[in-house]
């Protein structure tokens, strides 16, 4: 049986690691990304990570080469008959679903466990179904900030229409990271496979001093193109349409320029995804 | 429907639209390298299917709890199964606690360059590297990864010193980093 370990006895001393030499600070890094500590080693080792941009990226980087080692297996072929069961008895849960969907309010904050949710929200008013687009992103602890005119009401409504006929249609997300500016920030980017326009889906995002706006930029070799001031979009979340189709090897990212945008970057940048 | 040509990360997003062409995809791109991991953890073959039914069940009732910030689909889907059959062999240990989905870290942190090269490889190449590896650290990184066990208890297993274990994991990782960048790089070139 595992016993846990006091601090003084852990294989790893985070109170030491900031002057560990860099063969130390490996070890920390691939035990930790292979998942060769005990619980609580792991909380204290990710305590110290949290503060340690150096051991962030080398976790980081560990973390992604240990998730190549399932390629390294022989792949296996399983009985058609397991095929069969999880996709009937994910029929059985979806028909469940459809009979007893869940009854959401707008506005309030949803758990997922065990959630049932069917397309008959559809006649639901508008901010339910912004939540239904966040829930489907796996977002729904995420508060769509509404701060919209009233005649743009309207336009929202089918922004998210859009965004889940693309999803439904195949489009690919791309994930955007909060950057020193704003490590609180998330984002993603949804293109579909055709038209002009991709959706960008903000999270968290500070708040702006006086004066300055949100501008979106697309990164193609290395030359970032502004795709325009993000307007209406302050602190927290949005989904916002954004009139340009991204491809594959460009960048998307997000900063602070003053007012009315500026030809290129000028100020804090504070999401960045690559497709 | 283009179900096919979606990435996993729009696969999953589309499980939240309850849409079975995606759970039907999604395994089928994905269940013999999950299987391989399942058999490799477990041993047992019926088990191993088990375990799958529970992961890819699993995503299709959670598909909110992936975040593709935090590392791609298929990795997220293989750490399920990775964790569930590693659940069923240490059930006796009462100190291993189930993870849910939520506590899943496929990748603790933020993405870096080596995605790219991730992205790049195929399974040949990784194997190449890994059956490349010395023995010794061959075996301390796949127990570690595949049979969930700590470092004390390699030391206990392989009867070796706790700062060998270290010192074999950390070695055997870089040298699979430097084989893997050069296939990278030959790949680029």
């Amino acid at each position: 049986m595992t016993t846990e370990s006091p601090i003084s006895s852990l294989p790893f001393d985070p109170a030491v690691i900031h002057s560990a030499s860099s063969a130390e600070q490996e070890e920390y890094a691939t035990a930790l990304a292979l998942g060769a500590l005990t619980p609580g080693e792991k909380v204290q080792l990710l305590e110290h990570t949290r503060a340690c941009l150096v051991c962030q990226r080398l976790v980081s980087e560990f973390q992604m080469l240990a998730n190549l080692l399932p390629q390294a297996l022989e792949e296996q072929t399983a009985s058609s008959a397991l095929k069969e069961r999880i996709l009937a008895q994910a029929k059985t849960e979806l028909a469940g679903e459809v009979q007893h969907p869940a009854v959401t309010s707008p506005g309030q904050s949803q758990t997922l466990r065990g959630r049932r949710w069917s397309f008959s929200m559809a006649s639901k008013p508008m901010a339910a179904m912004a939540v239904l687009v966040l829930a489907v992103l796996g977002m729904v602890a995420w508060n769509i900030v509404l701060q919209l005119q009233s005649d743009d009401r309207g336009d929202l409504t089918v922004q998210q229409r859009h965004l889940l006929d693309a999803i439904a249609a195949g489009a690919r997300v791309y994930p955007l990271s909060g950057t020193e500016s704003a490590p609180g920030a998330s984002g993603r980017l949804v293109q579909p496979l055709a038209g002009q326009e991709a959706f960008l889906l903000l999270k968290d995002l500070p708040e702006l001093p006086n004066g300055k706006v949100y501008q979106a930029w697309r990164i193609t070799a290395g030359v970032p193109m502004s795709v325009g001031v993000l307007a209406s979009v302050d602190a927290g979340d949005h989904l916002v349409v954004l009139p340009v189709a991204f491809s594959a090897g460009d960048g998307i990212g997000v900063s602070i320029e003053p007012e009315g945008g500026s030809p290129a970057p000028t100020g804090a940048i504070v999401l960045l995804g690559r497709l | 429907m283009e179900i096919k040509s979606a990435n996993d990360d729009a696969l999953i997003l589309a499980l939240g639209l309850r849409n079975l062409a995606a759970l039907e995809e999604l395994y089928d791109r994905h269940h013999r390298t999950a299987l391989a991991v399942a058999y490799r953890v477990l041993e047992d073959r019926n088990l191993a299917e088990d375990v799958l039914q529970e992961a890819f069940l699993a995503v299709w009732r959670q598909p909110e709890s992936f975040r593709p910030e935090r590392g791609s689909g298929r990795a997220w889907l293989l750490s399920i199964v990775r964790h569930r059959a590693i659940d069923i062999t240490r059930r006796r240990s009462f100190t291993h606690e189930r993870m849910s989905l939520d506590e899943i870290d496929v990748q603790p942190l933020y993405p870096d360059a080596w995605q790219n090269v991730s992205s790049n490889l195929d399974g040949e190449q990784v194997r190449q590297a890994v059956d490349a590896l010395p023995p010794e650290q061959r075996e301390t990184i796949m127990l570690a990864y595949f049979g969930g066990h700590t470092l004390e208890e390699i030391s206990q297993r392989m009867d070796v010193p706790l700062g060998t274990v270290k010192g074999r994991m950390r070695l055997g990782m870089q040298k699979l980093r430097g084989m893997l960048t050069e296939f990278d790089n030959g790949e680029s070139n």
